[in-house]
């Protein structure tokens, strides 16, 4: 697509017009050209703000490029579960897909648990799609295309970023570069163990998940993957944290969360994390922003559900 | 015996569809429907389901002994997980009034212990409800007997009231939320208890959208109160963080809704792996095949 059309298409977007469907078929297809080529780790430099979980939370995604700066004047990278939930998931994604189209080696989207096919028929996005498109022919557009999205970052070979957690299966980061990643999220094994995991600072090893997907690890785990990959830190999403953020294991790794008042009621703060060139990490913390509000005109689409037919 | 865990892949859904325990909840509710219908809560109950809340008295008098600690980064507070652990305890002692020695105890106190969220998570959701619902229905078949409307409000309110404590209290993340293409962050069987409630009642559906109204039947329908913790929780304009409760207030009949909420539990409750996959099996809710065919759907 030409720079123009992906101009248009995001000041069209940014406006909350949604794209025609051939234009979102047409994305998603460049996605993906431009996304096999990318390796299941990308290795990237600093600076970057990282952002964690938006949940189609539109508006404070355009609150995030206010507070973190507009793309490409700052890089960003997107840990994952951009969908379900919120009321504009078809909106932050196509925004997202527009910014990485546009600005492909400053703007960075990994992929997290909700990027999935099952995920997004229980949680919302399909039901979402089919509000506003009136079929399922975006939401198929969009879930082929989540197949492409990578697995995980390496900022300045130092800082390993995925979005939920580390897997039993995988003791190297070149151990995850070799997983056949362009599939639907399994429900186990080691692609499933990267999106769905959790820290757990009161269990040492790898215990199972109360999630049913994924597992814990503790403190010990983290030690000797990030020895092992000569890293020094882990940064992830995945987990609500009240403060916007979470620091744990004496420091060796991160929580970042980016929805603010997550499903508009659990008036938690949302941060973004800033890393520097000199690899320091800045929590940005932000609130839901009053403007919102103003945005919010027209109707919401209608959520009659076929059970009351 | 404890109940054991049968759910585990998705092809096991369709098995438990097709299962003893699988009719016992649609049964249940259906009782419980029937029961309520047009029924307002009057605060009373009988001695039937004194046990109940006795038990459930007890456990909210807990809470206040573990109040949620202040500094905290996680979005649920620990002190709820201390909560959890002396509730078990608690349950572990309660026998409901049943003569003993009676080896469904272990069963009933199972389903009990799952009901109030989860200690690793701290998190509630329609799915420890449901284990609620399950404790219940079991409470009733031990003693072979049925609860008449009032005292089945009488136990869903003081659940009710219990689970918004703790909610309020500790924070519970809403355990799978469809966020707002949900019915609800939490609950679904106030919505079908309290619907049924609202049959051939005075109270009109849109009166959710007034909250004047709804603060006036919220302590004797279920539908209300839970109506009225939504807007004691959520920011925002009612039509946009709850779309789906805004749109079943323009359907005019309770009776329609009714159904629907019924029709919504079997399709977002009960035959969804993320949330029957915690549901256990044992004597009291049997993994066996049904000898009659289920009905799926109302």
């Amino acid at each position: 697509m030409r720079i123009g059309d992906l101009d248009e298409c995001i000041e069209r977007v940014v406006k909350r017009e949604l794209l025609p469907e051939p234009v979102i078929g047409s994305l998603c297809h460049s996605m993906k050209e431009l996304l096999v080529l990318e390796s299941n780790v990308v290795h990237i430099q600093a600076p970057v703000t990282v952002v964690g979980d938006i949940h189609g939370q539109f508006f404070d995604l355009l609150e995030i490029f206010e507070i973190g700066g507009k793309c490409p004047d700052t890089n960003y990278l997107f840990l994952g579960d951009y969908v379900d939930r919120g009321l504009f998931s078809v909106e932050t994604m196509s925004l997202l897909m527009c910014l990485k189209l546009r600005y492909p080696s400053r703007v960075h989207l990994i992929r997290g648990n909700h990027e999935s096919r099952g995920i997004t028929q229980s949680y919302g996005f399909y039901t979402e799609c089919v509000r506003k498109y009136g079929d399922a022919k975006v939401w198929h557009h969009f879930t082929s295309m989540f197949d492409y999205l990578a697995l995980a970052v390496v900022i300045s070979n130092s800082i390993f970023c995925v979005h939920g957690g580390l897997s039993p299966s995988l003791q190297t980061i070149d151990q995850i570069k070799i997983i056949d990643r362009f599939r639907e999220i399994p429900h186990e094994g080691p692609m499933a163990d990267l999106v769905w995991s959790d820290p757990d600072e009161s269990k040492l090893q790898f215990n199972i998940s109360s999630r049913g997907a994924g597992y814990t690890f503790g403190e010990d785990i983290v030690k000797v993957f990030l020895e092992r990959n000569k890293c020094t830190h882990i940064l992830r999403a995945h987990q609500l944290c009240q403060e916007g953020y979470d620091v744990q294991f004496n420091g060796l790794l991160s929580t970042v969360w980016s929805a603010p008042n997550y499903c508009y009621r659990c008036g938690n703060l949302a941060s973004v994390l800033e890393v520097d060139e000199q690899l320091n990490r800045n929590f940005n913390i932000f609130d839901t922003s009053p403007e919102n509000d103003k945005y919010i005109q027209s109707q919401p689409p209608s959520a009659i559900v076929d059970y009351f037919l | 015996m404890a109940p054991i865990k049968r759910i585990n892949s998705i092809a096991d859904v369709a098995q438990f569809g097709e299962s003893r325990a699988y009719a016992q909840i649609l049964k249940r509710i259906e009782l419980i429907s029937l029961a309520c219908k047009g029924v307002q809560y009057n605060g009373t109950h009988s001695s039937l389901v004194t046990p109940v809340l006795t038990v459930l008295q007890t456990l909210s008098d807990l809470i206040p002994k573990f109040p949620p600690v202040q500094s905290h980064k996680r979005y649920g507070n620990p002190s709820y997980k201390d909560w959890n652990q002396e509730m078990t305890e608690c349950v572990k002692k309660c026998f409901f009034d049943i003569p003993q020695p009676n080896p469904v105890l272990e069963e009933l106190q199972f389903y009990l212990f799952n009901a109030f969220g989860s200690l690793q998570r701290i998190d509630y959701g329609t799915g420890h409800e449901l284990n609620f619902l399950a404790f219940f229905d079991g409470f009733l078949r031990v003693r072979e007997t049925e609860a008449d409307g009032q005292d089945i409000l009488c136990v869903f309110f003081t659940y009710f009231e219990l689970m918004t404590t703790l909610i309020r209290t500790y924070n519970l993340e809403p355990a799978g939320s469809h966020g707002v293409w949900g019915l609800d962050d939490h609950f679904h069987i106030p919505y079908i208890i309290g619907a049924a409630q609202c049959i051939g009642s005075l109270i009109e559906p849109q009166d959710v959208l007034n909250e004047k109204k709804v603060a006036e039947y919220k302590s004797s329908n279920l539908y209300f109160a839970a109506i009225a913790f939504i807007y004691e929780m959520k920011r925002g304009r009612f039509a946009e963080h709850s779309p789906i409760l805004y749109d079943v207030s323009s359907i005019p009949t309770w009776t329609k809704i009714q159904q629907g909420m019924r029709k919504m539990y079997v399709g977002e409750v009960l035959t969804k792996f993320p949330v029957v996959q915690h549901f256990y099996f044992g004597t009291l809710f049997s993994f066996d095949p049904n000898p009659e065919k289920n009905y799926q759907t109302f």
